[in-house]
């Protein structure tokens, strides 16, 4: 109780302890119990070869697993084709999702219904939505083969899950779809915060609708942004309930992302040193990935 | 006669220049129009593609035809009896009941602390908390399943519902940036007619703070809805199973009952979708005025 003597707690003050206190333990337990602990642990475990076919006999292996895995062809291979899923989905979710953000800000009739409308594709269960773009996607009987073939788009009906980079870009349309209006979400909540007054002037002034965009929304908007990417890129960075869905990883490893690999290795083969390695690897990307975005868009808005 | 004309030859010009705005104006907005519903039509076409689906019959399924014709409602009703479909969905009605009761009053009094209490070191663990954000679960994923392991919990639903009870930093933090909000001289009167901190925060805060306890309840109800790899890890017994893994019944090694499991997942989705229609608007809401907008 010592550091409570600071100056700002006077003695008169630790009457107020008794209330502080039940407040403040929960927050304390979140970040020791169910933060740091399983964190050293799983920094301990990264260390040895535990393996639960033979919890009993798990030896330490120092930075082992570390250096098997950069050997991995498999590692950098995963690392790949996440970064492209990210990049991809992502870019492409964010576009969508402003346009349709900035879109449902606008008056018009019917659009509390289309506000409703939108936000659907994320209420929609990952598993389901995996389920449905894969029947969608099927070679035979799909959708898309029959509606492309009969509007004269295709001649051959395409496979498009059976081949490994296709099934890769299948994949993304379907996360594109379900998660464009989460950005859209968040991105018309920012908008909303913004008043109408400064668009009235920017009008006085004869700014068109472009340089409305640029000079007024687009700045404003930029802690929104920041929050959705940020959001997002984490959430693509760690994909995985679709990929199990839709693909299991396959065709030829073509969708094997890390955190399937994470899975397969941890949950599969019960490597589970080897997987907590594997998991550190992938935080410090998304971390890495996480600073360049703040880094990014905050030194902007400070101009 | 040039001078008593003038004024109409403008006045001509004027309309029709008008005219050609006008008409130019409604080209654009018919544009954007069509634009719009073809955007529309492909956004929903999934969702009518799968309702399309569960309502045919085998023939129909495997030939090019769009519209099932007779539609085959009992699609739905053998669907429910293909996996026993109320189990699961009582199954993930309690881990989701108990997920968010826990995350709520988890993460409502860490919020309150932080927002509202002054004390030493306050600020530090705000920042510890916030930085354990940035934490993938990825990380603790592993040694927690050991965890849960040895405490033989594998196979029970605690796994899933007991970690919502150690409160969740994105809640503590968007709780707190909305009870920040809350001018502070509520709390003063509140103490001065004797009220303590439980009864400010019971009787004052938490009434003032619907949206935003409301934005919690749904993004965890959403999350544990939807949550597949946790009931993956843990839930080996077919009889305990939630309904993201459950669906996977219709998934057999030669091919999938398409129109059953396009009727199941129909009927999963639908009180999700009817949720959602009906509190967007407390939702948006909660989200602008808490601290996800930045």
């Amino acid at each position: 109780m010592e550091q409570f003597k600071g100056t700002r707690f006077k003695r008169s003050d630790w009457g107020e302890l008794r209330w502080i206190l039940p407040f403040v333990l929960p927050a304390f337990a979140l970040i020791a119990l169910v933060i740091l602990y399983p964190f050293g642990l799983a920094m301990y475990y990264s260390l040895t070869d535990y393996n639960l076919m033979r919890p009993l006999s798990r030896s330490f292996v120092g930075l082992g697993n570390y250096l098997e895995i950069l050997r991995s062809g498999y590692f950098w291979d995963s690392l790949w084709k996440t970064t492209y899923f990210t990049l991809l989905s992502v870019g492409l979710e964010f576009v969508l999702g402003l346009w349709a953000a900035v879109f449902l800000n606008k008056k018009f009739r019917g659009r509390g219904f289309l506000r409703a409308l939108i936000i659907l594709p994320w209420a929609l269960p990952t598993v389901v939505n995996g389920m449905m773009w894969q029947w969608i996607f099927d070679a035979n009987y799909g959708a898309l083969n029959g509606l492309l073939s009969q509007l004269g788009f295709i001649k051959h009906y395409v496979i498009w899950l059976g081949e490994p980079f296709m099934a890769l870009n299948s994949v993304i349309v379907a996360d594109v779809w379900k998660n464009f209006s989460f950005i859209a979400l968040l991105l018309l909540a920012g908008l909303q915060t913004i008043p109408a007054e400064l668009y009235e002037a920017a009008t006085m002034d004869g700014a068109s609708g472009w340089r409305r965009f640029w000079k007024v929304t687009f700045p404003l908007l930029k802690p929104s942004i920041l929050v959705a990417l940020v959001l997002r890129t984490i959430e693509a960075f760690k994909v995985f309930d679709i990929i199990y869905m839709m693909t299991k990883g396959g065709p030829a490893d073509g969708t094997q992302v890390l955190s399937f690999y994470i899975y397969r290795e941890s949950f599969q083969f019960l490597h589970l040193g080897f997987g907590a390695a594997l998991s550190f690897m992938v935080s410090v990307g998304i971390l890495i990935l996480a600073v360049v975005y703040i880094k990014g868009l905050y030194t902007e808005v400070e101009y | 006669m040039m001078a008593a004309n003038l004024p109409a030859a403008q006045n001509m010009l004027r309309t029709s220049f008008r005219d050609s705005k006008r008409r130019r104006e409604r080209v654009g907005r018919l544009l954007v129009h069509l634009i719009l519903l073809i955007v529309g039509a492909l956004f929903l076409f999934p969702f009518v593609w799968m309702l399309l689906t569960a309502l045919k019959s085998d023939q129909q399924l495997f030939s090019n035809q769009w519209i099932p014709n007779p539609p085959v409602w009992s699609n739905f009703s053998k669907a429910l009896e293909y996996i026993p479909f109320w189990k699961y969905t009582l199954n993930t009605l309690y881990i989701c009941a108990l997920s968010v009761a826990g995350a709520i009053f988890s993460s409502v009094l860490p919020a309150y602390g932080f927002a509202r209490l002054r004390w030493p070191g306050r600020d530090l663990l705000f920042l510890i908390v916030l930085a354990t954000m940035m934490l993938p679960y990825q990380v603790t994923m592993i040694p927690v399943y050991i965890i849960f392991r040895n405490l033989n919990w594998i196979n029970t639903f605690k796994p899933l519902t007991v970690p919502a009870f150690f409160g969740s930093a994105f809640f503590i933090f968007l709780l707190r940036q909305f009870f920040m909000g809350i001018p502070e001289e509520l709390s003063d009167a509140a103490r001065i007619d004797g009220l303590g901190e439980f009864g400010i925060l019971f009787r004052i805060i938490l009434p003032l703070s619907k949206p935003a306890v409301a934005t919690v309840a749904l993004f965890t109800f959403m999350w544990t809805w939807n949550d597949f790899l946790g009931p993956l890890i843990y839930l080996s017994d077919i009889n305990m199973y939630t309904l993201s893994l459950g669906l996977q019944q219709f998934q057999t090694a030669h091919g999938a009952e398409w129109a059953l499991l396009m009727a199941a997942s129909t009927v999963v989705v639908l009180p999700v979708l009817v949720l959602f229609f009906f509190t967007q608007k407390t939702f948006i809401k909660g989200i602008a005025v808490t601290g996800l907008k930045g």
